[in-house]
């Protein structure tokens, strides 16, 4: 017999004399964590925070001892710590869990160095550039690791270039950066599905997926607010890019039964709805309300056929 | 087994599937050999609950529920209160009412969403007019509304947003009437990560303690997880580095983890008292320098509790808000 679920013992106890004790021991037996995957977990844990400590003590301790410290000490100590890090990972000592752990250590102790080295010789601590050489500089460790906190890691730090880029240089964010974003970010959720075959985690699938409709929510939503967007190739480019992401994901939603694309592709076009109501139809105050109705209409019915589908799936697989 | 006491009587004259039957008839066996007594279960109630509840959503569903329902009712709220304040209270009173009605009546998660809103948007109006238009005290009514709401209620949203509410009633007292006392808050933060402690670690007792509670476990533990997770960070906001105010409330919860500890000492195996011991001790001088400081407990709590009953959401939940808001 496959393991209970907690549900079944929820339903179960709910209409049989079930004792408490015996409640108890079918949750640790199926549901709660047994001595395997609780070491697992804490030694994940442990780890995590212990490098996460680290980093963060190394960071505030410059920071409260900057006027004491000279040029070489504050750039030696970081690079030293680098060093340390990278020569024991080098020595495959440890197990391959622990160095891609302490490789994602010094993968933001080379971002803290940067920003020490832009703090010292007044480059800035926030340029774009600081943050594209740091992404430059770890992408050989993300690759070799191929460790999924730290390819997230490494994909938000892309962003973040992206976008200060274009805020530095353009004095704010425009309608090419929200583009390059989004097909950047499709892109990678394209290639983890294609290329990984599931051997990532669906998590970084689901969390890139996300910063993807971020930014193409956010791109045609400025094109319905301001007029003046509207025109420009990039926002062409923008919306046709969208519907053809959107379809692609709502129809690998459907193939592979992942009721997360299925979820968040609609919201985003639910939002993008109501801002569109909201700008050209309903601009009064009384406007605010019936959108605020709308959009509880339209996410009551998203939620009740996902749920409908899930069911359908649940029935198909039996 | 042969001494499960089964009620199997066809519902409806209906023919039953096998598959379920038999899959329930191999879990109720089971079961069997974990209870003491000899096990009766009213077969046909149980797979009529497998044919209404199915599999529980997912905490996304749940999430986009209860977020968009807030959403939607903060455009209504700001506009009619805009429109018309006494429009809006009459409203308000109409919506909150509602809501109950509606939670009493639909549980399932259709619904949700609808009821998210309209209990969000009663509340919150509600509070607001009497506070704005009739000077009364902001967290009485809050704390009222809330609570009528927790009793009354029987669906997930309604109950988690009520927990939210009686903790944001603390935080408006302690805001408004008692000169930002940092003490009570921490304290309030205490008692809810003890709580939350107590609610994950005992839900074999609490499954079953009653149909309405039972029904809405999952609703009391999330509600409880979710506003300890906020009170700590409304202790970072209004605290900011300096939480010297009240470190027994942080010892407390230091406690707390070292008996969580205690718990997964057992699980592992570990049997040595000198091994324990240690582990322990470990645990209190690690933690002890933090005392002044109820997040790192706080979040160990929670990390902890998630690895324990093996709940990668609540884990995976705690990460994203302290990348949030750290």
């Amino acid at each position: 017999m496959e393991k209970l679920k907690k549900e079944d013992i929820y339903i179960i106890s709910q209409h049989s004399n079930l004792s408490a004790k015996a409640r108890e021991r079918a949750l640790e037996e199926n549901v709660y964590s047994d001595q395997i995957t609780l070491r697992k977990w804490l030694q994940i844990l442990i780890l995590s925070l212990g490098v996460g400590f680290t980093v963060s003590g190394v960071i505030f301790f410059f920071a409260y001892n900057w006027a004491d410290l000279g040029k070489f000490s504050k750039l030696g100590l970081l690079e030293g710590m680098i060093l340390l890090l990278t020569l024991f990972v080098l020595s495959n000592k440890a197990s391959e869990l622990t160095n891609k752990i302490l490789l994602s250590g010094a993968s933001v102790l080379v971002g803290g160095l940067f920003a020490v080295f832009g703090q010292i010789y007044q480059t800035g601590a926030d340029s774009y550039q600081l943050f594209l050489i740091w992404t430059l500089c770890i992408t050989l460790w993300v690759i070799v690791a191929n460790f999924s906190p730290l390819w997230l890691f490494y994909i938000l730090l892309i962003n973040l270039t992206i976008n200060l880029f274009f805020m530095q240089q353009h004095v704010s964010l425009d309608s090419l950066s929200l583009l390059i974003s989004y097909c950047l970010n499709s892109f990678i959720v394209i290639g983890s599905i294609i290329l990984s075959k599931n051997k990532q985690p669906n998590w970084l699938t689901y969390a890139v997926l996300l910063i993807a409709l971020f930014f193409s929510t956010q791109g045609i939503s400025y094109m319905i607010i301001d007029s003046s967007y509207s025109n420009t190739l990039d926002n062409s480019l923008l919306m046709a890019l969208t519907i053809l992401g959107y379809s692609l994901g709502f129809y690998y939603g459907l193939k592979s039964r992942k009721a997360f694309f299925l979820l968040t592709i609609p919201l985003s076009l639910i939002f993008i709805f109501c801002v569109l109501l909201l700008r050209h139809i309903f601009v009064s105050f009384v406007g605010y309300s019936i959108v605020g109705i709308i959009a509880i209409i339209c996410i009551t019915l998203l939620i009740k056929h996902v749920l409908a589908l899930q069911k359908r799936w649940k029935m198909e697989a039996l | 087994m042969s001494n499960v006491s089964i009620n199997n009587e066809p519902m409806n004259n209906e023919p039953m599937n096998n598959e379920p039957m038999n899959n329930l008839k191999e879990k109720l066996d089971y079961l069997q050999s974990l209870n003491d007594a000899p096990l009766e279960a009213d077969e046909n109630k149980i797979l009529a609950s497998y044919e209404n509840e199915g599999t529980p959503p997912s905490p996304l569903i749940r999430s986009i529920s209860i977020i968009s329902g807030i959403m939607a009712s903060g455009l209504i709220l700001v506009s009619v209160y805009l429109l018309d304040p006494d429009l809006a209270l009459i409203l308000g009173i109409i919506a909150y009412l509602g809501s109950l009605r509606l939670s009493r009546q639909h549980t399932s998660m259709q619904y949700e969403t609808l009821t998210a809103m309209l209990v969000f948007y009663g509340t919150v109006q509600i509070t607001l007019s009497y506070f704005i238009s009739y000077g009364y005290d902001m967290y009485i009514i809050l704390f009222a509304l809330s609570a009528l709401s927790l009793f009354v209620s029987r669906s997930f949203n309604t109950t988690f947003l009520a927990i939210i509410g009686i903790y944001c009633s603390c935080v408006a007292y302690v805001m408004l009437t008692a000169q930002f006392n940092l003490g009570l808050l921490q304290i309030s933060s205490m008692f809810l990560g003890l709580l939350m402690g107590y609610l994950i670690l005992y839900e074999g007792k609490l499954i079953a303690l009653s149909k309405n509670i039972g029904q809405r476990y999952s609703a009391f533990k999330s509600g409880t997880t979710f506003a300890f997770i906020l009170s700590l960070f409304v202790g970072l906001i209004v605290g900011g580095a300096n939480q010297v105010v009240s470190p027994s409330s942080t010892l407390i919860i230091i406690l707390a983890v070292v008996y969580l500890v205690s718990k997964m000492v057992i699980k592992l195996g570990i049997t040595s008292k000198a091994q324990r011991f240690s582990i322990y001790l470990f645990c209190l001088l690690i933690l002890l320098p933090s005392i002044h400081y109820m997040p790192i407990a706080g979040s160990l709590l929670i990390l902890l509790l998630g690895i324990y009953i093996n709940a990668k959401y609540l884990m995976g939940l705690w990460c994203s808000l302290a990348d949030l808001f750290y």
